[in-house]
């Protein structure tokens, strides 16, 4: 039996069906016995798709004018 | 990412001059580029105008664009291209592939060790309680709190754990294309990973411990 | 073949957090998977289903994996009740195995022990195996963990207040914990060996998980 350590250091890999089929099911067999390592797993998960969505973002008026100022320059005709 | 069919259409807006098309491709694009870009130079400021010559250079060539790769995939191609060509002038070149094996060192799980058991029948295993975050109510994980605390932990990280974060987790690209972009090891590329995300973790752990739970 | 699907809450898959679609309707990918009657304490959790998978399938060990699998029907009698009754039992019997291990020492704590209610045997826990030898004493207060698990405390927390309910495990989940636990127990004390202990309390809980929800048969 892994231990929750093992849990730990293995997520990742687990997520990106990265380990081999036996690792796979002892990872399994640990979290279904373990209720940190369940919380955990579902922690992991949340956290990449919390991740996932920090894309949008504020920038700089004086960057966003400047960077739009050479697309206007670009798109005007010659 | 943006969906292709999205993409076509994008592309379409900004060869037709679209400005909002390019504000919007700007805004999203332009925090992960710079923390790539970071992994390449020494201060942010130099990787901020990394970016902006990115920027310009993808203006002047987009008429040129004729859409064989990924819009997504041109832009951080130029920004490699910027970003190593400032790196020689800075005179920082060290191999992306090195930097990475070393930030990669190490036997760090990825949550301290004082949440285990040392030692013992229970030895390994969590000596702590771990929450449940299901039980959540949604907008405790949407706030801009949290977000800002996310962020800050990112831009925190070392160099080519955030650049690897970036680009998996807020870009979304696969594991093989981020090694070959940043020429990295795929073994190296999984560790630096999971120690981003780790961290990342621990932060989301920290606000909602600190902040206040609706009873 | 009947095949069983123990899922969280909300008819998700734990290893994957994909929700399971209502009973008719087919899922496809990883998180079609489900396990026999033979296998269902390995995979203890929320909600018990009957579910059904595509050919060709292919089992192993103890899971049983296909294209596509959907839900019969949920088996109502595997509720949290049934659960904290399933915890229950698991923790009479890892005491009962602790005053075993010590009666066949011949150590005159057994009598004790066994005439103790669980919080107040794993209060007294420490303090007995202080004074018993070493591979005694361990089972001893790994009995006493699992009484503390079974109230949602972590292990060595005999005596510490009632945990926080804020994101608290679910009580099946519990239940996993503490009957897999349990088995640990018997297959320390065990005269024939581990492996023989862990098989011989996995069968009695097997027994009991059937008997319990009426699902006596198997294949």
């Amino acid at each position: 039996m892994l231990t929750c350590a093992d849990v730990v250091k293995l997520v990742t890999q687990y997520m990106e069906a990265e380990l081999s089929p036996d690792e796979a099911r002892s990872f399994e067999e640990h979290v279904a016995i373990c209720p940190p390592c369940r919380a955990f797993l579902g922690q992991a998960r949340r956290t990449v798709e919390l991740t996932g969505e920090l894309k949008e973002t504020d920038l700089s008026p004086e960057v966003e004018e400047h960077l739009l100022d050479a697309f206007r320059d670009w798109n005007r005709p010659a | 990412m943006i969906e292709a069919d999205g993409e076509q259409l994008l592309l379409r807006q900004l060869q037709s001059g679209d400005e909002s098309a390019f504000g919007v491709l700007v805004g999203i694009h332009t925090p992960s580029m710079t923390r790539v870009a970071m992994a390449f130079v020494p201060r942010r400021a130099i990787a901020e105008e990394v970016v902006q010559e990115t920027w310009l250079n993808v203006v002047r060539s987009l008429g040129a664009f004729e859409g064989r790769s990924s819009l997504r995939t041109w832009i951080f191609t130029i920004l490699g291209n910027c970003a190593k060509r400032r790196a020689e002038q800075e005179q920082r070149m060290v191999p992306m592939a090195e930097l990475a094996a070393q930030e990669a060192g190490g036997d760090d799980i990825g949550v301290s060790a004082d949440h285990f058991f040392d030692a013992g029948r229970w030895q390994g295993m969590w000596s702590t309680v771990i929450r449940r975050w299901d039980d959540l109510p949604e907008q405790r994980l949407l706030s801009g709190e949290l977000r800002a605390a996310m962020l800050e932990a990112i831009d925190a990280l070392p160099r080519m754990q955030r650049a690897v974060i970036a680009l998996r987790d807020i870009e979304d690209w696969p594991a093989d294309e981020v090694c070959e972009y940043l020429g990295i090891l795929d073994g190296n590329q999984r560790i630096l990973l999971h120690r981003a995300r780790m961290t990342v973790r621990a932060t989301i752990e920290r606000y909602l411990e600190s902040s206040e739970r609706p009873c | 073949m009947t095949a069983y699907a123990f899922l969280s809450e909300g008819r998700t898959s734990l290893f994957t957090g994909v929700v399971w679609p209502p009973p008719g309707e087919w899922l496809e990918g990883p998180a079609a998977r489900a396990t026999t009657g033979d296998h269902l304490v390995s995979w203890i959790d929320d909600e018990l289903w009957v579910c059904e998978l595509s050919e060709p399938r292919s089992e192993d060990g103890n899971v049983i994996t296909a294209e596509r699998a959907r839900l019969v029907e949920r088996i109502a009698t595997w509720d949290e009740s049934a659960a904290d009754e399933l915890s229950a039992a698991c923790v009479a019997r890892a005491r009962s195995h602790a005053v075993d291990a010590l009666r066949r020492e011949g150590s005159t704590e057994s009598d004790v022990l066994s005439a103790l209610e669980p919080d107040a045997f794993a209060s007294a826990a420490t303090a007995i195996a202080a004074r018993l030898p070493e591979s005694t004493a361990e089972t001893v207060l790994f009995a006493a963990d699992v009484v503390a698990l079974a109230r949602g405390r972590r292990p060595e927390e005999y005596d510490t207040p009632p945990p926080d309910p804020r994101g608290a495990p679910s009580r099946a989940s519990i239940t996993a914990n503490v009957a897999y636990v349990t088995a640990h127990i018997a297959g320390t004390v065990h005269p024939d060996g581990y492996d023989a202990g862990v098989a011989a309390e996995r069968a009695w809980q097997l027994a009991w998980l059937r008997e319990r929800l009426g699902i006596s048969a198997v294949r």
